[in-house]
C-alpha cells in the first residue's frame, strides 16, 4: 500500500482516558454505567473480554503505534469512545471529565507530533461550559476538532441550546466529527448486537435529519460537520427525505432548498465495510467528502482501510489522496 | 404488461368496526405523529378518499399513470393488529371480502392482496387458506406484530402455511414502535418505515425464518428500507459477533438476496443500485398508491434508469407476472 500521498490520516479512531474515568466512577457507580454493557447477555459478555482485550491498545502508545503501521495509517486523529464523552455527568464534573480527556490527548500528540492529533471532547450537557472547553481546545491545546455524540442525553443536537455551541464552532473552524451513543428507545435493540449494528447509522440518520430539517445547517453552512460510520442510513436514501420535503408541507416547514442539498454540506468517513458502498458515497458527495476512519481499535472497525479504498472501482489517484488523508489534512489544517 | 406491486386501499367497515376498540397507545406512529401531521393526513384522507376506496376511482389513475394491473393491499394503518381475538379475525375476513370485491369489479386490472389476523396465529393460518380460496396471490404483512418482531417462535406456523400455500409475502411496516424521537417533519414515516423495514427484514434473517423457510418469498417495499443499501454492516458483525450467528450459518447478505425489492426509493440511481446488487429481476414496479409518499410517475422513474430495455420491462412487470402467478 505505497500508492498514496502520505500522510494517511484515520479520523476514526478512539483512545480511552483512565483518568476521566477515575473522575467519571462515583457517578457512573451511582447510577450504574458500565462501558458497553448494553444488549442481551452475550452482548454484554463479548464487550467484557473485548475491553480487556483493548487495554494494552487504549494505554500503550508503541502497540497503537505499531497497529498503525501495519494498517498504513500515519497519523491517527484520536477521540474518546462514545463511552467517554460522559453527558451524564453534572456540569461540573463534565467539564473536569472533558479536561482530563483533553489535556491526555494533548499530552499524547505532544510525545508523538508526528503520529496523533486530538479530537477534544466537550461538556455538552452544559453548553457554556462546552464553549469555554472548545475554546481551550483550540486556542491552549491546538486541536482543530473535536467529538460530540449524537445526541446529548436525548436532547437532539438542533436543540436551541447548542446553537451558541454551533456559532462558536463555526467561528473557531473546528471540525466537528460526530459519533453515536446508543440508540435512546433500544426497546427492540436487544437482540443480536441490534444496539450498535442498527442503532448506529439510526442515530447518525435521525441527528443529520435533524440538523438539516431545523435549520442548523441553513444557519450554519461553513461547519465542518465529519459524520461516522459513513453518515449511517441517510446518505444512500436522501431521495425518501427530498420527496417529502416536496410532497408534504409538515416535513419542508419553511427550510429554503431540499434536504439532500445540505447532506451534502456533511463529510463522511470510509467506515462502510464493502467497495460499493463506499463507492456509492464518493460518487455521490465527492472525492473531497469522504475521509478515512477505522473505528480502531473495536470489532466492528475496518483493519485494512487503504485496501478498502483500492477496491472501490474508478477512483483516480487524486481521489485515493484526498480520501486517504488530504481531506483530513485540509480540514485539520496538518 | 405493467403491474403495480404497492398499492393501498382502504375498508371503512373494519375501521368502524375496530374504532370503539382502539385505545391510543395501541397505535404508536399515530400516537407519535405531530398534531400538524395529523391534520394533514386527515385532509389528505379526505381529499383522497375515492382512491382509497373506489375501483373506479383507481382505474382512472392508472390509466394515467400506465398501469395495466395493481396489486390491491390493505393500508397498513388498518391492520388493526391490537384488536382481540374475537374480533380480529371478523375484521381480516371483512377486509379481505372486500379486496375480493375490488377485484370482481374489474378482473384483469386488480389483484388481490390478502391481511392476516397476525397476533392470532391461529386465526391468521385459517385467514391464510381463506385468502388463498380467493384466488389471491399474496397477503401483507406488517414489519411487527404490535412492537412483537416477526422472528418470535409464535409466528412460526404462519410462515409454514404461507410457504405451503406458494403465498407471496409483501412485508409493509406501518412506521417505528420507538417513535419518541420521530414526531417532527413527518420522520415517523420518512424514516420510521425504512426503519421498521431494516429492523423486521434483519431479525427474519438473523432468526432463521428464511432458513428454516426457502420456499418463503418475501417483497421488501420502499426498496428493503435501508437494508438494501447498507447490508455490509450486518454481514461485517456477523463475522466478528458470535450474538449473530445464534441461528444462520450463512452471512446475512445471501438471504436477503433471495428476497424482492420495490421501486418506491424515488431516485434512479437508487433503482440501478437495486438492480445491481439483487438483478433486475428481483425488482418490482412499486408506487404507494394513492398515498402523497407515492411515486406519481413509476414508468418515468425507471426509463430515468441506465438499465437496459429488457430489464425495465421486467421491473415494470415480467416480474410480478412471474411471481404472482398473473399470466394463467
Amino acid at each position: 500500500m505505497n500508492n498514496v500521498n502520505r500522510p494517511v490520516i484515520d479520523i476514526h479512531c478512539h483512545r480511552e482516558c483512565g483518568a476521566a474515568a477515575a473522575l467519571a466512577k462515583p457517578e457512573a457507580d451511582r447510577l450504574g454505567h458500565k462501558p458497553l454493557q448494553f444488549g442481551n447477555q452475550l452482548t454484554k459478555d463479548v464487550n467484557k473480554v473485548q475491553l480487556e482485550y483493548l487495554r494494552p491498545k487504549m494505554e500503550s502508545a508503541e502497540v497503537r503505534i505499531a497497529d498503525m503501521d501495519e494498517m498504513g495509517v500515519d497519523i491517527q486523529a484520536l477521540s474518546v469512545p462514545p463511552y467517554q464523552l460522559f453527558y451524564w455527568l453534572d456540569g461540573d464534573t463534565g467539564l473536569a471529565a472533558s479536561r482530563a480527556i483533553n489535556d491526555d490527548l494533548a499530552e499524547l500528540v505532544e510525545a508523538h507530533p508526528s503520529r496523533f492529533v486530538g479530537l477534544g471532547a466537550v461538556p455538552l450537557q452544559d453548553p457554556d461550559a462546552a464553549i469555554t472547553e472548545l475554546k481551550r481546545c483550540s486556542s491552549d491545546l491546538g486541536f482543530r476538532g473535536v467529538e460530540i455524540a449524537t445526541q446529548i442525553q436525548g436532547d437532539e443536537l438542533s436543540n436551541p441550546r447548542f446553537e451558541a455551541f454551533w456559532e462558536t464552532v463555526e467561528e473557531l473552524e473546528m471540525v466537528v466529527f460526530i459519533h453515536p451513543t446508543p440508540f435512546t428507545h433500544p426497546e427492540r435493540f436487544t437482540e443480536h448486537f441490534f444496539i450498535n449494528m442498527i442503532g448506529h447509522p439510526l442515530e447518525e440518520t435521525l441527528c443529520a435529519g435533524r440538523l438539516i430539517f431545523d435549520g442548523v445547517m441553513e444557519r450554519h453552512p461553513a461547519l465542518k460537520i465529519v459524520f461516522a460510520h459513513g453518515g449511517g442510513y441517510l446518505p444512500a436514501y436522501a431521495g425518501r427525505f427530498d420527496h417529502a420535503y416536496h410532497a408534504r408541507s409538515d416535513v419542508s416547514h419553511g427550510l429554503p432548498k431540499p434536504p439532500s442539498e445540505y447532506l451534502s454540506l456533511f463529510y463522511f468517513d470510509t467506515m462502510v465495510f464493502e467497495a460499493d458502498q463506499l463507492g456509492f458515497l464518493i460518487n455521490r458527495y465527492g472525492s473531497d467528502h469522504v475521509l478515512l476512519g477505522t473505528d480502531y481499535p473495536y470489532d466492528m472497525g475496518e483493519d485494512d482501510p487503504l485496501g478498502l479504498i483500492n477496491q472501490v472501482d474508478g477512483l483516480s489517484e487524486e481521489d485515493r489522496n484526498l480520501i486517504a488523508g488530504g481531506n483530513a489534512a485540509r480540514l485539520l489544517g496538518i | 404488461m405493467t403491474v403495480d406491486v404497492h398499492t393501498h386501499l382502504m375498508v371503512p367497515e373494519s375501521a368502524d368496526m375496530t374504532r370503539p376498540h382502539m385505545k391510543p397507545e395501541d397505535e404508536p406512529r399515530t400516537l407519535f405523529s405531530s398534531p400538524v401531521t395529523k391534520e394533514l393526513n386527515n385532509e389528505f384522507y379526505r381529499l383522497a378518499r375515492d382512491k382509497y376506496t373506489d375501483p373506479d376511482a383507481r382505474l382512472i389513475d392508472m390509466d394515467r399513470m400506465g398501469i395495466d394491473v395493481q396489486l390491491v393491499a390493505l393500508t397498513p394503518f388498518h391492520y388493526f393488529y391490537w384488536a382481540d381475538s374475537d374480533l380480529a379475525p371478523r375484521v381480516a375476513a371483512i377486509q379481505n371480502q372486500r379486496i375480493a370485491g375490488v377485484v370482481a369489479h374489474t378482473p384483469g386490472r386488480f389483484v388481490g392482496v390478502g391481511t392476516l389476523p397476525m397476533a392470532h396465529p391461529d386465526a391468521a393460518v385459517a385467514e391464510a387458506r381463506r385468502v388463498a380460496d380467493l384466488g389471491f396471490p399474496a397477503v401483507e404483512i406488517g414489519a411487527d406484530v404490535n412492537g412483537v418482531d416477526l422472528d418470535d417462535p409464535r409466528f412460526e406456523p404462519i410462515w409454514s402455511v404461507l410457504e405451503e400455500l406458494g403465498l407471496v409475502v409483501i412485508l409493509h411496516p406501518a412506521g417505528f414502535t420507538e417513535a419518541r424521537r420521530l414526531t417532527d417533519y413527518y420522520l415517523v414515516n420518512v424514516i420510521g418505515m425504512p426503519l421498521s423495514t431494516t429492523l423486521a427484514v434483519t431479525r427474519l434473517i438473523l432468526g432463521g425464518v428464511f432458513e428454516r423457510h426457502p420456499g418463503l418469498h418475501m417483497v421488501l417495499i420502499h426498496g428493503g428500507g435501508y437494508l438494501a443499501y447498507y447490508p455490509a454492516r450486518v454481514d461485517h458483525a456477523f463475522r466478528h459477533r458470535p450474538e449473530l450467528r445464534q441461528h444462520i450459518d450463512r452471512l446475512p447478505s445471501e438471504y436477503l438476496a433471495s428476497l424482492y425489492f420495490d421501486l418506491t426509493v424515488f431516485e434512479p440511481d437508487m433503482v440501478e443500485i437495486l438492480a445491481a446488487r439483487f438483478g433486475a429481476d428481483h425488482v418490482l414496479l412499486g408506487t404507494d398508491y394513492p398515498f402523497d409518499m407515492g411515486l406519481a410517475d413509476p414508468l418515468a422513474l425507471i426509463a430515468e434508469t441506465n438499465l437496459t430495455a429488457s430489464d425495465r420491462e421486467l421491473i415494470s412487470g415480467g416480474n410480478a407476472s412471474r411471481l404472482f402467478g398473473l399470466d394463467n
